[in-house]
Protein backbone atom coordinates (compact mmCIF):
# COMPACT_ATOMS: atom_id res chain seq x y z
CA UNK A 1 0.00 0.00 0.00
CA UNK A 2 1.54 3.35 -1.00
CA UNK A 3 2.54 5.68 1.82
CA UNK A 4 -0.74 7.92 0.60
CA UNK A 5 -3.10 5.34 1.07
CA UNK A 6 -2.28 5.65 4.95
CA UNK A 7 -3.01 9.11 5.51
CA UNK A 8 -6.70 8.57 6.57
CA UNK A 9 -5.19 7.12 9.90
CA UNK A 10 -2.90 10.06 10.99
CA UNK A 11 -6.24 12.38 10.09
CA UNK A 12 -8.61 9.94 12.03
CA UNK A 13 -5.91 10.14 14.92
CA UNK A 14 -5.25 14.19 14.70
CA UNK A 15 -9.25 14.33 14.49
CA UNK A 16 -9.36 12.29 17.86
CA UNK A 17 -6.92 14.28 19.61
CA UNK A 18 -8.33 17.87 18.51
CA UNK A 19 -11.91 16.64 20.15
CA UNK A 20 -9.89 14.45 22.78
CA UNK A 21 -12.01 11.66 22.34
CA UNK A 22 -10.61 8.57 24.95
CA UNK A 23 -13.08 6.33 23.37
CA UNK A 24 -14.69 5.64 20.03
CA UNK A 25 -16.43 2.63 18.73
CA UNK A 26 -18.95 2.48 15.61
CA UNK A 27 -20.36 -0.57 14.38
CA UNK A 28 -22.11 -3.72 15.45
CA UNK A 29 -23.87 -3.67 19.18
CA UNK A 30 -24.24 -7.19 20.76
CA UNK A 31 -24.14 -8.05 24.10
CA UNK A 32 -20.42 -9.64 24.10
CA UNK A 33 -19.49 -6.13 22.06
CA UNK A 34 -21.31 -4.16 25.19
CA UNK A 35 -19.25 -5.95 27.51
CA UNK A 36 -16.02 -5.05 25.44
CA UNK A 37 -16.75 -1.21 25.53
CA UNK A 38 -17.23 -1.63 28.66
CA UNK A 39 -14.10 -3.21 30.15
CA UNK A 40 -12.24 -0.27 27.47
CA UNK A 41 -14.43 2.74 29.32
CA UNK A 42 -13.17 1.29 32.52
CA UNK A 43 -9.44 0.87 31.75
CA UNK A 44 -9.38 4.04 29.73
CA UNK A 45 -10.89 6.50 32.99
CA UNK A 46 -8.65 4.14 35.10
CA UNK A 47 -5.42 5.28 33.51
CA UNK A 48 -6.40 8.70 32.89
CA UNK A 49 -6.37 9.06 36.49
CA UNK A 50 -10.52 10.01 36.81
CA UNK A 51 -11.89 10.64 40.34
CA UNK A 52 -14.06 7.76 41.33
CA UNK A 53 -17.80 9.37 41.64
CA UNK A 54 -17.13 10.91 37.77
CA UNK A 55 -15.89 7.53 36.60
CA UNK A 56 -18.95 6.18 37.91
CA UNK A 57 -21.17 8.37 36.61
CA UNK A 58 -19.59 7.89 33.08
CA UNK A 59 -19.55 4.11 33.29
CA UNK A 60 -23.24 4.40 34.39
CA UNK A 61 -24.15 6.58 31.19
CA UNK A 62 -22.53 3.97 28.98
CA UNK A 63 -23.76 0.98 30.24
CA UNK A 64 -27.40 2.66 29.97
CA UNK A 65 -26.50 4.33 26.28
CA UNK A 66 -25.22 0.81 24.94
CA UNK A 67 -28.63 -0.70 26.00
CA UNK A 68 -30.69 1.44 24.62
CA UNK A 69 -29.31 1.20 21.22
CA UNK A 70 -28.59 -2.34 21.58
CA UNK A 71 -32.95 -2.76 23.18
CA UNK A 72 -34.02 0.19 20.49
CA UNK A 73 -31.42 0.08 17.65
CA UNK A 74 -32.56 -0.08 13.90
CA UNK A 75 -30.71 -1.83 11.47
CA UNK A 76 -31.19 -0.81 7.57
CA UNK A 77 -32.05 -3.83 5.43
CA UNK A 78 -29.69 -6.61 6.02
CA UNK A 79 -27.07 -4.71 7.61
CA UNK A 80 -26.43 -5.43 11.28
CA UNK A 81 -27.29 -2.94 14.39
CA UNK A 82 -25.26 -0.72 14.11
CA UNK A 83 -24.44 2.20 16.92
CA UNK A 84 -21.60 4.91 17.56
CA UNK A 85 -20.31 5.74 20.87
CA UNK A 86 -17.66 8.18 22.07
CA UNK A 87 -16.10 9.66 25.24
CA UNK A 88 -15.01 13.23 24.49
CA UNK A 89 -12.89 14.69 27.26
CA UNK A 90 -12.15 18.22 27.73
CA UNK A 91 -10.13 18.83 30.72
CA UNK A 92 -12.27 17.32 33.49
CA UNK A 93 -15.37 17.84 31.77
CA UNK A 94 -16.62 14.27 30.21
CA UNK A 95 -19.21 14.38 27.34
CA UNK A 96 -20.85 10.86 26.32
CA UNK A 97 -22.12 10.34 22.53
CA UNK A 98 -23.99 7.95 21.17
CA UNK A 99 -26.13 7.45 17.80
CA UNK A 100 -28.23 5.01 16.23
CA UNK A 101 -30.78 4.40 14.01
CA UNK A 102 -34.19 4.75 15.08
CA UNK A 103 -37.67 4.13 13.53
CA UNK A 104 -39.65 7.51 12.27
CA UNK A 105 -42.61 6.56 14.48
CA UNK A 106 -40.28 6.57 17.98
CA UNK A 107 -38.67 10.01 17.11
CA UNK A 108 -41.66 12.05 19.16
CA UNK A 109 -41.58 10.19 21.88
CA UNK A 110 -38.09 9.70 22.55
CA UNK A 111 -37.92 13.56 21.57
CA UNK A 112 -41.01 14.48 23.90
CA UNK A 113 -39.02 11.84 27.35
CA UNK A 114 -35.74 14.24 26.51
CA UNK A 115 -37.71 17.61 26.42
CA UNK A 116 -39.53 16.03 30.15
CA UNK A 117 -36.13 15.22 31.97
CA UNK A 118 -34.30 18.44 30.47
CA UNK A 119 -37.10 20.39 32.33
CA UNK A 120 -37.32 18.78 35.80
CA UNK A 121 -35.23 19.37 38.66
CA UNK A 122 -32.96 16.99 40.18
CA UNK A 123 -35.79 16.65 43.15
CA UNK A 124 -38.62 15.45 39.97
CA UNK A 125 -36.29 13.17 38.15
CA UNK A 126 -36.12 10.95 41.82
CA UNK A 127 -39.84 11.33 41.96
CA UNK A 128 -40.23 10.88 38.63
CA UNK A 129 -37.79 7.66 38.57
CA UNK A 130 -39.59 6.33 41.76
CA UNK A 131 -43.13 6.68 39.69
CA UNK A 132 -42.14 4.55 36.45
CA UNK A 133 -40.18 1.91 39.04
CA UNK A 134 -43.39 1.45 41.18
CA UNK A 135 -45.79 1.17 38.04
CA UNK A 136 -43.94 0.13 34.96
CA UNK A 137 -43.69 -3.74 34.54
CA UNK A 138 -40.29 -5.08 33.07
CA UNK A 139 -40.87 -5.07 29.12
CA UNK A 140 -40.24 -8.44 27.43
CA UNK A 141 -36.96 -7.21 25.88
CA UNK A 142 -36.25 -6.96 29.57
CA UNK A 143 -36.27 -2.74 29.61
CA UNK A 144 -37.59 -0.90 32.09
CA UNK A 145 -38.06 2.56 30.66
CA UNK A 146 -35.96 4.52 33.10
CA UNK A 147 -32.83 4.89 30.78
CA UNK A 148 -32.79 8.27 29.91
CA UNK A 149 -34.61 9.56 33.29
CA UNK A 150 -31.20 7.75 34.86
CA UNK A 151 -28.94 9.48 32.16
CA UNK A 152 -30.67 12.63 33.22
CA UNK A 153 -30.04 11.96 37.05
CA UNK A 154 -26.13 11.10 36.78
CA UNK A 155 -25.43 13.74 34.35
CA UNK A 156 -27.07 16.59 36.48
CA UNK A 157 -26.52 18.44 32.94
CA UNK A 158 -29.80 19.15 30.05
CA UNK A 159 -29.40 15.90 27.43
CA UNK A 160 -28.63 17.48 24.01
CA UNK A 161 -30.24 15.56 21.10
CA UNK A 162 -29.94 15.85 17.36
CA UNK A 163 -32.70 13.93 14.89
CA UNK A 164 -31.92 13.30 11.24
CA UNK A 165 -34.07 11.34 8.79
CA UNK A 166 -32.41 8.49 7.18
CA UNK A 167 -34.73 7.32 4.94
CA UNK A 168 -38.57 7.13 4.99
CA UNK A 169 -38.63 4.75 7.86
CA UNK A 170 -35.57 5.51 10.25
CA UNK A 171 -34.07 8.41 11.97
CA UNK A 172 -30.69 9.27 13.15
CA UNK A 173 -30.79 9.97 16.77
CA UNK A 174 -28.06 11.24 18.56
CA UNK A 175 -27.40 11.85 21.98
CA UNK A 176 -24.72 14.18 24.04
CA UNK A 177 -24.52 13.60 28.05
CA UNK A 178 -21.77 15.88 29.93
CA UNK A 179 -20.81 15.21 33.17
CA UNK A 180 -19.32 17.48 34.91
CA UNK A 181 -17.16 17.93 38.72
CA UNK A 182 -19.50 18.84 40.90
CA UNK A 183 -17.30 21.74 42.56
CA UNK B 1 -33.41 -24.99 52.85
CA UNK B 2 -30.52 -25.29 50.00
CA UNK B 3 -28.23 -22.05 49.95
CA UNK B 4 -27.99 -20.81 46.86
CA UNK B 5 -24.52 -19.00 46.10
CA UNK B 6 -23.03 -17.62 42.82
CA UNK B 7 -19.73 -15.91 42.41
CA UNK B 8 -19.67 -12.41 40.65
CA UNK B 9 -19.06 -11.70 36.93
CA UNK B 10 -17.92 -8.57 35.20
CA UNK B 11 -21.79 -7.74 34.80
CA UNK B 12 -23.31 -9.92 37.35
CA UNK B 13 -23.59 -9.64 40.70
CA UNK B 14 -22.05 -12.23 43.67
CA UNK B 15 -24.85 -13.40 45.10
CA UNK B 16 -25.21 -15.71 48.81
CA UNK B 17 -29.17 -16.61 49.46
CA UNK B 18 -28.04 -18.78 52.64
CA UNK B 19 -30.95 -19.10 55.59
CA UNK B 20 -28.35 -21.89 57.54
CA UNK B 21 -25.73 -19.41 58.68
CA UNK B 22 -28.15 -16.42 58.17
CA UNK B 23 -26.08 -15.01 55.12
CA UNK B 24 -27.82 -12.65 52.59
CA UNK B 25 -26.40 -10.77 50.11
CA UNK B 26 -25.67 -9.44 46.60
CA UNK B 27 -22.38 -7.54 45.68
CA UNK B 28 -20.25 -6.38 42.74
CA UNK B 29 -22.24 -5.61 39.27
CA UNK B 30 -25.60 -5.82 37.99
CA UNK B 31 -25.62 -5.22 34.38
CA UNK B 32 -27.11 -8.40 32.93
CA UNK B 33 -29.37 -7.38 29.58
CA UNK B 34 -31.56 -10.41 30.63
CA UNK B 35 -32.10 -9.82 34.07
CA UNK B 36 -35.16 -11.67 34.34
CA UNK B 37 -33.52 -14.96 33.32
CA UNK B 38 -30.90 -14.14 35.78
CA UNK B 39 -32.62 -12.92 38.70
CA UNK B 40 -35.32 -15.98 38.44
CA UNK B 41 -33.26 -18.56 40.99
CA UNK B 42 -32.82 -15.23 43.02
CA UNK B 43 -36.84 -14.63 43.15
CA UNK B 44 -37.56 -18.92 43.57
CA UNK B 45 -34.97 -18.79 46.23
CA UNK B 46 -36.74 -15.95 48.00
CA UNK B 47 -40.45 -17.22 47.19
CA UNK B 48 -39.70 -20.54 48.63
CA UNK B 49 -37.53 -18.54 52.08
CA UNK B 50 -41.32 -16.76 52.45
CA UNK B 51 -43.28 -19.65 53.13
CA UNK B 52 -41.42 -20.08 55.94
CA UNK B 53 -39.09 -17.20 57.11
CA UNK B 54 -36.68 -15.79 59.58
CA UNK B 55 -35.21 -12.82 60.72
CA UNK B 56 -32.63 -11.68 58.08
CA UNK B 57 -30.25 -8.63 57.51
CA UNK B 58 -29.92 -8.31 53.99
CA UNK B 59 -26.51 -6.54 52.46
CA UNK B 60 -26.46 -5.17 49.32
CA UNK B 61 -23.16 -3.79 48.43
CA UNK B 62 -23.38 -3.03 44.46
CA UNK B 63 -20.68 -0.96 42.52
CA UNK B 64 -22.54 -0.36 39.45
CA UNK B 65 -26.76 -1.40 38.80
CA UNK B 66 -28.40 -0.63 35.42
CA UNK B 67 -31.98 0.38 35.30
CA UNK B 68 -33.64 -2.94 34.33
CA UNK B 69 -31.88 -4.43 37.52
CA UNK B 70 -33.21 -1.41 39.75
CA UNK B 71 -36.33 -2.85 38.83
CA UNK B 72 -35.60 -6.01 39.80
CA UNK B 73 -34.25 -5.06 42.73
CA UNK B 74 -37.89 -2.89 43.64
CA UNK B 75 -39.18 -6.54 43.07
CA UNK B 76 -36.93 -8.26 45.55
CA UNK B 77 -37.13 -5.77 47.89
CA UNK B 78 -41.18 -6.03 47.70
CA UNK B 79 -41.05 -9.15 48.40
CA UNK B 80 -39.43 -8.86 51.74
CA UNK B 81 -41.77 -6.53 52.58
CA UNK B 82 -44.16 -8.55 52.33
CA UNK B 83 -43.26 -12.02 53.90
CA UNK B 84 -41.64 -9.24 56.86
CA UNK B 85 -45.43 -7.52 57.58
CA UNK B 86 -47.18 -10.76 56.69
CA UNK B 87 -44.89 -13.18 58.51
CA UNK B 88 -44.14 -10.97 61.26
CA UNK B 89 -40.17 -11.54 60.91
CA UNK B 90 -37.17 -9.05 61.07
CA UNK B 91 -36.03 -8.13 57.79
CA UNK B 92 -33.39 -5.06 57.58
CA UNK B 93 -32.36 -3.47 54.28
CA UNK B 94 -28.18 -2.78 54.54
CA UNK B 95 -27.29 -0.54 51.31
CA UNK B 96 -23.26 -0.35 51.05
CA UNK B 97 -22.17 2.38 48.98
CA UNK B 98 -18.77 3.55 48.45
CA UNK B 99 -18.03 7.17 50.38
CA UNK B 100 -17.12 8.95 47.24
CA UNK B 101 -20.52 7.46 44.91
CA UNK B 102 -23.55 10.07 46.31
CA UNK B 103 -25.37 8.23 43.62
CA UNK B 104 -25.47 4.99 44.91
CA UNK B 105 -26.63 6.51 48.15
CA UNK B 106 -29.09 8.51 46.87
CA UNK B 107 -30.12 5.26 45.08
CA UNK B 108 -30.25 3.42 48.36
CA UNK B 109 -32.53 6.45 49.77
CA UNK B 110 -34.80 5.99 46.63
CA UNK B 111 -35.35 2.61 47.29
CA UNK B 112 -36.20 3.31 51.07
CA UNK B 113 -39.06 5.13 50.33
CA UNK B 114 -40.79 2.81 48.00
CA UNK B 115 -40.87 -0.07 50.47
CA UNK B 116 -41.68 -0.16 54.16
CA UNK B 117 -38.48 -1.99 55.43
CA UNK B 118 -35.83 -0.66 57.65
CA UNK B 119 -32.58 0.75 55.13
CA UNK B 120 -29.31 1.12 56.94
CA UNK B 121 -26.95 2.96 54.85
CA UNK B 122 -23.18 2.05 55.13
CA UNK B 123 -20.59 3.78 53.50
CA UNK B 124 -17.02 1.72 52.66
Amino acid sequence: MSKSNLNFVKAIGTKMNEHKFLLTYKGDISQDIIKGILALTEKKLELDGTEISLKKKVFNIMVECLQNISHHGQAHENQSKYGLIMIGRDQNDFAIYSSNLITNESVNDIKNKIETVNHASKDELSEMYKEILLSNRLSEKGTAGLGLIDIAKKSGNKLDYHFESFNDNLSYFVLRTLVKPSN
Amino acid sequence: MEPYIIAGTEDTPAITLDSVNNIYSFSGRSLPEDVNTFYKPTMEWLAKFGENPKDMQMEIKLEYFNTASSKILLDILMLLDEVSSEKGVAIKIIWMYDSNDEDMLEAGEEFSELVSLPFESKSY
